[in-house]
């Protein structure tokens, strides 16, 4: 079995299922070259009783099997085609890889521990300082022109841009988990792909060897993944926000919307077949539609996040709404603030 | 005990100018830095970028299709907090600078108090019935 070298389990760069999906391969490929010349015996009416040894996978055992004429009408084959039987499908791993590899789980967990940390920090804003400094420049403390326009201007909209911020963070944290979801369930998918397959190479050798007409019936079986949706619509309109002075983004049509349940489902898919080439190629176009379903639901994802970056930019060409999301900019001069001077520095 | 220095004008001035240096100095200031702080948090989360959004499927040779929005959305995160820690600050030191000019007023006010007003033409009490009273 091939490694990357490191010890235990799951390590970086194969997820939770990599080496599962390596090692399925690697057995596919096995699988895929046996049941080939099995049915190469078969083509010239021998069985792989008739192999002496114990492997039908043993290429010299088949040679000698078929005996002349048809060894040298094989190795003349061979020879055109530019390949030994027994390694037509050498490159089964290699296709499998992509889904083995390239998967970091703790990745994403610690991006998500330093924004976990940012959504707990800002807690800290609304839970124990807006407060306080409303109650220092409240009316009974200050009351002027210019006190109303701060209240107004300036800390008013301050309560909600803690909250808001911490939205987007849960957004931002809902979308890596969507993502990880993905790959996880791109690596089940892989790994039920490869097992399918095997299955169904297992069942056709298994049939080759017993049946009187080698290669011929062998069992259909199967399911193969299929992605459930992972991210679920929002409910609420944004126009509606937009309406309210109080802005908050929980209310907006955008954020909220990605959320992280992915779970694959199973399909009427099927790999199956008569030989190592039509089950083969039902394991290509189950990868093929494997692959299809990860770009729909990537392009999903990004289709989400370029909603809640349009929303907010929207939100932040309004003077109002824009000072809901960060807080406000004031004018600071050499003489007491007006009421202007506490408004919005365009 | 905090000591009052409240004052009601006819037009309803009222300002407690000790609740306005610890909001202006101590509190707007104190939640400028969680804002900082949440937006080094955000920047740190790119630390660990290297290995995340790689497109499933790709031998994580490949960015994910979402990765350049979902980088987006956090950068313009970062900067939304960035800026409304300086904003914060900002309105911290403009609290301040109304203190300091309500302050300024009042000192300057005082002075004018100690002022001798000029006799008036006809005016029958003596010039030193307007000066300053020491025991003011």
């Amino acid at each position: 079995m091939e490694t990357d070298g490191s010890a235990g389990g799951s390590s970086t760069g194969w997820g939770p299922h990599g080496r599962a999906i390596r090692d399925m391969a690697i057995e596919v490929r096995e699988k895929a070259n046996d049941l080939r010349m099995l049915e190469v015996l078969g083509h010239w009416g021998f069985e792989a009783d008739d192999v002496s040894g114990s492997g039908d996978s043993n290429r010299a055992g088949v040679l000698d099997a078929l005996g002349s004429p048809h060894e040298g009408l094989l190795l003349a084959q061979e020879a055109e085609q530019g390949f030994q039987l027994g390694t037509e499908f050498d490159y089964i791993p290699e296709l499998f890889d992509r889904y083995a590899l390239g998967f970091d789980p703790s990745a994403y967990e610690g991006m998500k521990i330093d924004l976990q940390a940012a959504i707990d920090t800002l807690a800290t804003s609304t839970d124990s300082l807006i407060t306080p400094i409303r109650h220092r420049v409240s009316e009974a403390h200050w009351s002027s022109d210019a006190a109303n326009e701060f209240r107004d201007r300036v800390l008013d909209p301050m309560i909600d841009v803690g909250p808001n911020q911490r939205r987007i963070l849960s957004e931002l944290i809902a979308g890596l988990e969507g993502h990880r979801s993905l790959c996880v369930a791109t690596q089940e998918g892989a790994l039920q792909i490869a097992t399918l397959t095997r299955d169904a190479l297992d069942r056709a050798i298994t049939s080759t060897s017993t049946s009187p007409e080698p290669a011929t019936v062998f069992a259909v079986l199967g399911t193969a993944l299929a992605f459930g949706s992972i991210f679920v619509p929002g409910t609420q309109g944004f126009a509606l926000a937009l309406a309210i002075a109080n802005f908050g983004m929980a209310g907006s049509q955008a954020m909220g919307q990605i959320t992280a349940t992915s779970t694959p489902q199973a399909t009427q898919s099927v790999i199956g077949g008569d030989t190592a080439h039509m089950i083969t190629g039902m394991m290509r176009a189950a990868l093929t539609g494997l692959d299809a379903g990860i770009t729909a639901e990537e392009v999903h994802l990004a289709q989400l996040l370029d909603a809640d970056i349009a929303e907010i930019e929207t939100a932040l060409q309004d003077k109002i709404h824009g000072d809901h999301l960060r807080a406000p900019r004031i004018e600071i001069s050499a003489h007491t603030p007006t009421k202007e001077e506490f408004a919005h520095r365009d | 005990m905090k000591q009052e220095k409240e004052s009601v004008g006819p037009s309803g001035l009222k300002v407690d100018l000790d609740y306005l240096t610890e909001a202006g100095k101590v509190l707007l200031p104190r939640l400028a830095t969680v804002h900082s702080m949440a937006a080094g948090q955000i920047h740190l989360s790119s630390r660990n970028d290297a290995g995340v959004m790689r497109r499933p499927g790709s031998g994580g040779q490949e960015e994910s299709l979402a990765w350049a929005k979902w980088r987006e959305l956090r950068d313009l995160l970062q900067t939304l907090a960035g800026e409304t820690a300086s904003n914060v600050d900002d309105s911290g030191m403009g609290l301040l600078r109304v203190v300091e000019l309500y302050g300024g007023a009042d000192a300057e006010n005082v002075e004018r108090l100690h002022t001798p007003v000029p006799p008036v033409p006809g005016d029958p009490l003596p010039a030193e019935a307007y000066a300053p009273r020491e025991d003011l």
